[in-house]
């Protein structure tokens, strides 16, 4: 629309939109949205992953009978599994056949092969919900039964730390990735005062206030924050998307549906907040550096 | 002479940059409200840094400088931008924004005061009709001529109705038909109580007004045209 018209034109951007190397930038921004990205969906898949572990664990129990003949291996082990049965009536319990139980032991052994009369410990395996150690020892000892049980504590606490370390590290790798995006758009920012400085002259000539200017450097940071963010979600997106489909990664993957939606509004919070940060960073650049200028007068 | 309050109010100012000679050394000088100044003197005089001083570009090395009544040394960034505002500039650079057409050039100072476009719109056109640019609304500043850019920035300098009009060499580039309606424009807004300092070496458009001359010659002012 011609600007004589009776209605006035729109307001046409004061910062031109088409700067050179703009496009570098952009590739800059979205390689580091999508590391941040990547690392956001590394922690979250290794915290998924710990959890489905140490539940998987806790759902275990194993008991050991332990003899002191071999000839009460089959009485002992049946009336341990009757009393377990009777505590946790909605356990599977599993008795590993005293051939297997004896295979167990054979790797300590070397080539030595094991004496018949060794009394080889019944093994015992209870898989299902709301299992209790100490429940479980209880019933045992009453029943004049000697036992050891696991119920993989020491493990799964292993385990835990592990998980924790990679969330960690993938956390980190998420911070350090924002704050890496923080200092590009600082540079950025600096660079576009320096190229733009002529129109700056011209808006400080007639008047405007730092935040006037610092708003034209926020909404065009804002801008590339957001295309870079939107292009580094798309991208991991589609690769973890990939990835869980090719299968064989477990839980750090999206197993359900549910795993992946809450992952994507993660990282649709993650582009925004990526988005914020570049703006935040140009508003507060484009301040210090008028303020850093009039000073210099 | 006036009795209206001075508007710029310079003390025994100097200014050099860095470390080379002082450019202005005691200049001395008072613009009274609703008053016409020309400015003038040779090549390197200072005309252009005491434009500069007047509004606020530069700070002075030593003497005092009073704008609407306020010590500049001990203005705050709100009260300079707010002083900003009520100064209209024409530089010789033109200083036009290239991506920018003229209509939203001169839209500028609105803008950056907060009016809404459909406040400033109508006048804003009629202004550029006046200043001979209004078959130019949609052009960039790359495709202007000399005298084009020349009346944008004009048009730029008076659409806010300034309180003081600081001018460059105004007419450099336009012809002297241009040039006496600019000179036109200039007296009308000083009729309407606009504070006007034009420098210019222009014998001719200080002798169509009678207007108080002022002349810088070596770092000092002096009134009347030359000695």
């Amino acid at each position: 629309m011609s600007a004589r018209s009776v209605h006035p034109p729109q307001e046409a951007a004061l910062l031109p939109h088409k700067l050179r190397n703009v496009r570098a930038l952009w590739v800059v921004l979205s390689i580091m949205a999508l590391l941040a990205c990547c690392a956001l969906l590394f922690a979250r898949g290794s915290l998924r992953l710990s959890e489905d572990w140490q539940s998987q664990l806790s759902d275990t129990l194993t008991v050991q009978v332990l003899l002191e003949d071999i000839q009460d291996w089959t009485p002992q082990t049946s009336l341990a599994r009757e009393t377990l049965g009777e505590v946790f009536p909605g356990a599977d319990i599993d008795v590993l056949p005293q051939a297997q139980a004896r295979e167990l032991l054979q790797p300590w052994l070397g080539n030595t092969s094991l004496p018949d009369s060794l009394a080889v410990p019944g093994l015992i395996t209870l898989t299902g919900p709301d299992l209790n150690q100490a429940t479980a020892q209880k019933a045992l000892e009453a029943a004049g039964l000697r036992v050891n049980i696991d119920d993989n504590t020491r493990y799964a606490d292993e385990l835990g730390r592990t998980a924790r370390r990679f969330v960690s590290i993938g956390y980190v790798t998420l911070l350090l990735m924002l704050i890496a995006g923080l200092s590009v758009n600082i540079f950025a920012t600096r660079a576009g005062l320096i190229a733009q400085k002529d129109i700056i002259r011209v808006l400080v000539q007639v008047g405007a206030s730092d935040k006037f200017i610092a708003r034209l450097f926020i909404r065009q940071a804002l801008r590339r924050g957001l295309i870079g963010a939107a292009m580094g979600v798309c991208i991991a997106f589609l690769l973890w998307l990939g990835l869980s489909l090719l299968g064989g990664w477990g839980e750090l993957g999206w197993t359900t549906l549910s795993a992946g939606l809450v992952d994507t509004l993660w990282l649709v919070g993650l582009g925004c907040v990526f988005a914020l940060i570049c703006a935040a960073a140009a508003g507060v650049t484009t301040i210090r550096q008028l303020a850093f200028e009039r000073r210099r007068l | 002479m006036s009795s209206l309050p001075d508007l710029v109010n310079f003390e025994r100012v100097a200014l050099r940059y860095g470390r080379g000679p002082e450019v202005l050394t005691e200049a001395t000088l008072d613009l009274p409200q609703g008053s016409f100044t020309f400015l003038t003197g040779p090549s390197g005089a200072g005309k252009s840094t005491l434009l500069k001083l007047c509004y606020l570009s530069l700070i002075p090395s030593r003497g005092l400088i009073r704008m609407f009544g306020k010590d500049s040394a001990l203005l705050t960034n709100a009260e300079r931008q707010a002083i900003k505002r009520r100064i209209g500039v024409v530089l010789q650079d033109f200083h036009l924004i290239e991506h920018l057409s003229v209509y939203e050039n001169v839209a500028l100072p609105l803008r950056v005061a907060g009016q809404s476009r459909a406040a400033y719109h109508t006048d804003l056109v009629e202004l550029l009709d006046w200043v001979g640019l209004g078959h130019r609304l949609d052009a960039y500043p790359p495709t202007l001529s000399g005298g084009e850019k020349q009346r944008c920035a004009i048009a730029r300098a008076v659409i806010a109705k300034p309180d003081l009009l600081i001018a460059d060499e105004p007419t450099g580039n336009v012809d002297p038909e241009i040039g006496r309606r600019l000179l036109r424009l200039f007296s009308e807004m000083n009729r309407m109580g606009t504070t006007i300092l034009i420098a210019t070496h222009d014998t001719h458009l200080i002798d169509e007004l009678d207007a108080r001359v002022l002349r810088i010659e070596k770092g000092q002012i002096f009134t009347g045209k030359a000695i």
